[in-house]
């Protein structure tokens, strides 16, 4: 089922009107949002302390020093080349369309981390995203799925707008099997303008077909960020006894006795973990792997830095991905 | 190997229990919610080998644990004759006691102690070694005098004696025969010595002084038997007392006293006489001392036909049946004859004493005092020495009556062979050695009285001041009845000193001087009074408790000696008194009963015809004795078993070690173990090692590690 909520984005809607919100669905949304403001404003006060902010950050060119101009965007480096000063001009993307992909399906449901499971972990990430984007202006959507769209928010700016993409994370509670490919791959096909793709997902499948449902995506020139989660159960498999462990997803199961299969289980894990870095890194897709018990607002700040690193690598002539 | 309990071998089937559990219960992991099994999938291939062999190694270690536990129930044993630390051994000197005292004939389910004793002899005789030296011998009988040895009977001898030899009638000397064998075996010169005494533990068969263990005791092993048998559950007859003399018409008061077992609970005592039953009477047990019950009763059968009388007093349905029977002899008289010697028209003369003796005698036979039949026969004293004493149980010789030394020492052999004589002296008419010598051997001195002749001393008046009120002639004359016959005067008695301790006093005059003087002289008795009786003498015959105080002395000294002992107990040898003396070398005694054969009695050398000997203890029984081919009956004799052997009281373990301290001991308890004889055979033989320890050892070795894989699981 696909639920679209296509709003005008240019539609004033006042905050509260929303008649088809329950009330309890909107107390859930208000606490959403003010978790996810408090993520967001950690994120900022991080950043704060960092020369560069927002999430678009793409260096364009110098142009001469007028005054008034904000001394912050000094390049100082070259005023010491040419003992004139410059000021860096960025690009500015007053037009950016984010779109948040959440992975909504049964295996995501798994874990009790500090936030909850690895979907209500993902669902506040998705939402201090969300808050993040619309705060500074830009248009954040919402795409959740299993192996089939869920919920579709097309993105928007504006207040009112993230109240929608918040009461879809809210409602967004069942998932069923993963096809994680397949999802991409539809998603990349109804997608038509160049946007930021941020996935936010377990991998828990194989790599092979999301790799390259990723890759399309990727080459239709939109910038992309994908968070791992994973539960720390998921990593460290603390189970004592053997037990039969049962697919969330596929309701399979298979008997184990941890003790035995930690180590290479780990492995595996590892070796799952590092293809993605690696195809990521070639792609240039910010790959951020993430364990549940990691505050949300680290998360998040992990991710931007990276980002931050990767663009001044540009800015220092290592390449533009892309 | 041998197994001491093969009957348990279907506990091996349990082994079976592991296997059937594990083919049938799936082990059921806890399901676990997991995100994906991708790469579960992937790792656990080696880990379920791991697992699998994990629960193999398991099942394995149940199944030997279960294994092994059922092996070890069945005491496996290994034989080994050459590794001494397997087990086997050397050769040996073997000693076997087995006891067959008759508290071994305690039954219990149908078999007797001494049949198991015996069966674990035969297992130890039959599985020794063919280079053992073996002994064997038993607490009492014919092998316990005799022990039998297989160097010089043979092993096969031996069995056969240990196969047909009859449970004991007699109190066994365990101690003894324990002694003996340790004796035996250290002359032996073989340096592995053993001995084992197959016995109930009594403590009575213990009881004699244990041998100082030299260098190389031999090792005891005291195998048990009979936990049941104790003084809580065993009753018997401790005693049966009769009255010494009884006469045909009499009710003659049989009594028994019972011992053991519980109080409240009812006995049953019979009587039997002549093979007759005369009476049955219920006995309630009382409490007695140190926790054992007790009884008493009294049968009062009549005799209606004199001479000798055998009876049985039977205790019903007790276990052991040796100390349940008390039997006894003893002799119906149909009158009791009494010479009263004195010269022809004496017992009509006032101042005779036979007038007051005779008279005295007839009143009490009529006074209802007891006996009927007494005879009072007068005769002349120079006629005694020739005079048929037949059937005479007194001789009266009243004072002043002329005795000649002949008749004396005619008398004397009446009495040593057991007949009674009562003297009237005041010393004249039996000059007073004559009386001191032969009848009290010195032990009094008897003069006349200073004034008896006349001359001008006054006439000495004294009066009877006292007399032993316990003496049976004495009986009835106590408290106030006593006054009948104090006071009663003498004039000058005859001076009477007791110089030896035979010699009783019964009544002295005032002063102490002593009146009335009695003492055993071979089989009968002896009494001497110093005065007459006559009314010149005395007024004693005036009183109204003379005519009982004549009748109860005369009775008394007529009722002692006759046949002598005529009760004996089992394991002792038989010494035999008889009055009728037939002179022969030897005697046959026959026990009543089929299938008994005659035993000799030899006559014992100086006993001047009256004492035969058996040559062995002689079984319980009844026995009649008869001149060799002749028909009648010389007389009846009673052997019981020792009661002592019945009083049962297992000897403590403690106890045990410190009455044979210095022995190594070991004990086995054979009534708890099945097979019990198989237990005391291995026990002293020695010929196995043990195998279940090792093997329970095992097993638990294998159920921890059970646990260990299944815990890491």
């Amino acid at each position: 089922m696909i639920t679209h909520m296509k709003e005008d984005s240019r539609a004033a809607v006042e905050p509260g009107q929303f008649e088809h919100f329950s009330p309890e669905l909107l107390e859930k949304v208000a606490r959403l949002e003010l978790k996810a403001r408090m993520v967001a404003e950690g994120v900022l006060s991080g950043m704060h302390k960092s020369p560069y902010r927002g999430f678009n950050v793409e260096f364009l060119e110098h142009r001469e020093y007028y005054p008034g101009d904000d001394i912050r965007h000094v390049d100082w480096k070259l005023f010491g080349k040419r003992d004139k000063f410059f000021i860096k001009q960025f690009e500015e993307d007053t037009n950016l369309r984010a779109y948040i992909l959440l992975d909504s399906s049964a295996s995501m449901r798994f874990g009790d981390g500090a936030h909850g499971s690895k979907l209500q972990y993902a669902s506040l990430l998705a939402a201090s995203l969300a808050y993040l984007f619309i705060k500074q202006g830009d248009a954040a959507g919402l795409v959740t799925f299993d192996d089939k769209v869920l919920y579709q928010v097309e993105p928007h700016a504006g207040r009112a707008h993230l109240y929608r993409v918040l009461a879809a994370l809210e409602r967004n509670t069942q998932g069923g099997a993963t096809d994680l490919a397949g999802a991409l791959s539809r998603f990349g096909e109804s997608l038509k303008r160049r946007s930021f793709v941020i996935l936010i997902s377990d991998l828990l499948t194989e790599p092979e077909p999301v790799m390259a449902a990723l890759k399309t995506l990727r080459g239709r020139q939109s910038e992309m960020a994908l968070f791992h989660l994973l539960d720390r159960a998921e990593v460290d498999l603390p189970y004592k006894r053997a037990s039969r462990f049962v697919d969330m997803e596929t309701g399979a199961a298979v008997a184990a006795d941890p003790a035995a299969i930690r180590a290479a289980y780990r492995r595996n894990l590892e070796k799952h973990v590092d293809a993605f870095r690696a195809f990521c890194r070639v792609q240039t897709i910010d790959f951020i792997h993430a364990v549940t018990d990691t505050p949300v607002d680290k998360t998040l700040l992990g991710c931007l830095q990276q980002r931050e690193q990767r663009k001044r690598g540009v800015l220092h002539g290592r390449g533009r991905g892309g | 190997m041998n197994f001491l309990q093969p009957a348990l071998g279907f506990a091996l089937a349990l082994v079976a229990v592991p296997f059937v559990l594990h083919l049938f219960t799936r082990r059921r992991f806890t399901p676990v919610p997991f995100s994906s099994i991708l790469f579960l999938k992937q790792s656990r291939k080696r880990s379920m080998t791991r697992l699998t062999l994990r629960n193999l190694l398991a099942l394995l270690c149940r199944a030997l644990a279960v294994g092994l536990l059922a092996a070890a129930f069945m005491m496996p044993v290994l034989p080994g004759r050459n590794f001494q630390f397997l087990g086997g051994r050397t050769r040996a000197a073997l000693a076997v006691v087995l006891d067959n005292s008759y508290s071994m004939n305690w039954t219990h389910g149908g078999v007797s102690l001494f049949d198991r004793a015996r069966a674990a002899a035969l297992q130890i005789l039959e599985q020794a070694g063919p280079d053992d030296e073996i002994l064997f011998l038993t607490t009492c009988g014919q092998t316990a005098a005799a022990p039998m040895t297989a160097r010089e009977h043979g092993r096969r001898a031996i069995a056969a004696a240990v196969r047909t030899m009859p449970a004991g009638e007699c109190a066994g000397d365990l101690t003894a025969a324990v002694n003996r064998a340790t004796h035996e075996l250290e002359r032996s010169g073989v340096p592995d010595r053993r001995v084992a005494a197959l016995t109930d533990m009594q403590a009575f068969a213990l009881r004699g002084r244990v041998r100082a263990p030299g260098r190389g005791a031999p090792e005891l092993l005291f195998a048990s038997f009979g936990a049941a048998a104790d003084a809580q559950t065993n009753t018997g007859i401790d005693s049966v007392t009769l009255p010494v003399y009884a006469l045909h018409g009499d009710a003659v008061p049989v009594c028994f006293t019972l011992s053991g077992g519980s109080a409240g609970r009812k006995q049953i005592v019979t009587l039997t006489a002549n093979g007759r039953p005369r009476g049955e009477q219920a006995v309630d047990m009382a409490p007695g001392r140190n926790g054992t019950a007790t009884g008493r009763g009294c049968f009062r059968p009549t005799f209606n036909e004199p001479g000798l009388a055998a009876g049985e007093v039977t205790l019903q349905g007790d276990p052991l049946a040796e100390d349940n029977v008390r039997r006894f002899v003893f002799r119906v008289h149909r009158e009791m004859r009494v010479l009263v010697a004195a010269p022809p028209g004496a017992e009509s003369d006032p101042g005779h004493d036979a007038y007051y003796i005779e008279r005295a005698l007839r009143a009490a036979r009529g006074a209802g005092t007891g006996s009927a039949p007494l005879r009072v026969e007068p005769v002349e004293p120079d006629r005694l020495d020739q005079y048929d004493f037949e059937g005479v149980r007194a001789v009266v010789i009243p004072s002043r009556t002329p005795v000649s030394q002949d008749a004396a020492a005619r008398l004397r052999d009446f009495a040593m062979g057991g007949g009674g004589a009562l003297l009237f002296s005041d010393a004249a008419a039996i000059p007073g050695e004559v009386s001191d010598k032969l009848f009290f051997s010195g032990g009094t001195t008897l003069g006349a009285a200073d004034a008896l002749h006349g001359g001008a001393a006054a006439q000495a008046f004294t009066a009877l001041e006292s007399f032993d009120a316990r003496h049976p002639v004495f009986r009835d004359f106590k408290g106030e009845a006593g006054a009948q016959f104090t006071g009663a005067r003498f004039v000058s008695p005859g001076r009477l000193a007791v110089n030896g301790p035979e010699v009783r006093v019964l009544a002295s005059l005032k002063g102490g001087a002593p009146l009335l003087v009695e003492r055993r002289l071979g089989r009968g008795r002896v009494a001497l009074m110093a005065s007459g009786i006559n009314p010149y003498a005395s007024d004693i015959a005036l009183k109204p408790g003379f005519v009982p105080f004549l009748f109860n002395l005369v009775k008394y000294l007529g009722q002692t000696g006759g046949q002598g002992r005529t009760e004996f107990t089992g394991g002792e040898i038989v010494e035999l008194d008889l009055d009728t003396a037939p002179g022969a070398p030897a005697i046959e005694a026959l026990r009543q009963g089929p299938g008994a054969r005659p035993e000799a009695l030899s006559l014992v050398p100086g006993s001047r015809g009256l004492r035969y000997r058996s040559a062995a203890p002689l079984p319980p029984g009844i026995y009649e004795t008869r001149a060799p081919g002749a028909d009648a009956v010389l007389a009846l004799f009673a052997v019981n078993a020792d009661p002592a052997e019945g009083r049962l009281e297992r000897m403590a373990p403690a106890r045990l070690g410190k009455k044979f301290a210095g022995y190594r001991i070991t004990r086995v308890d054979a009534s708890r173990f099945f097979p019990r004889e198989r237990v005391v055979r291995w026990a002293f033989n020695k010929e196995y090692s043990y195998l279940w320890i090792p093997l329970a050892l095992a097993a638990l070795a294998f159920l921890a590690l059970d646990t260990l894989v299944s815990n890491r699981s």
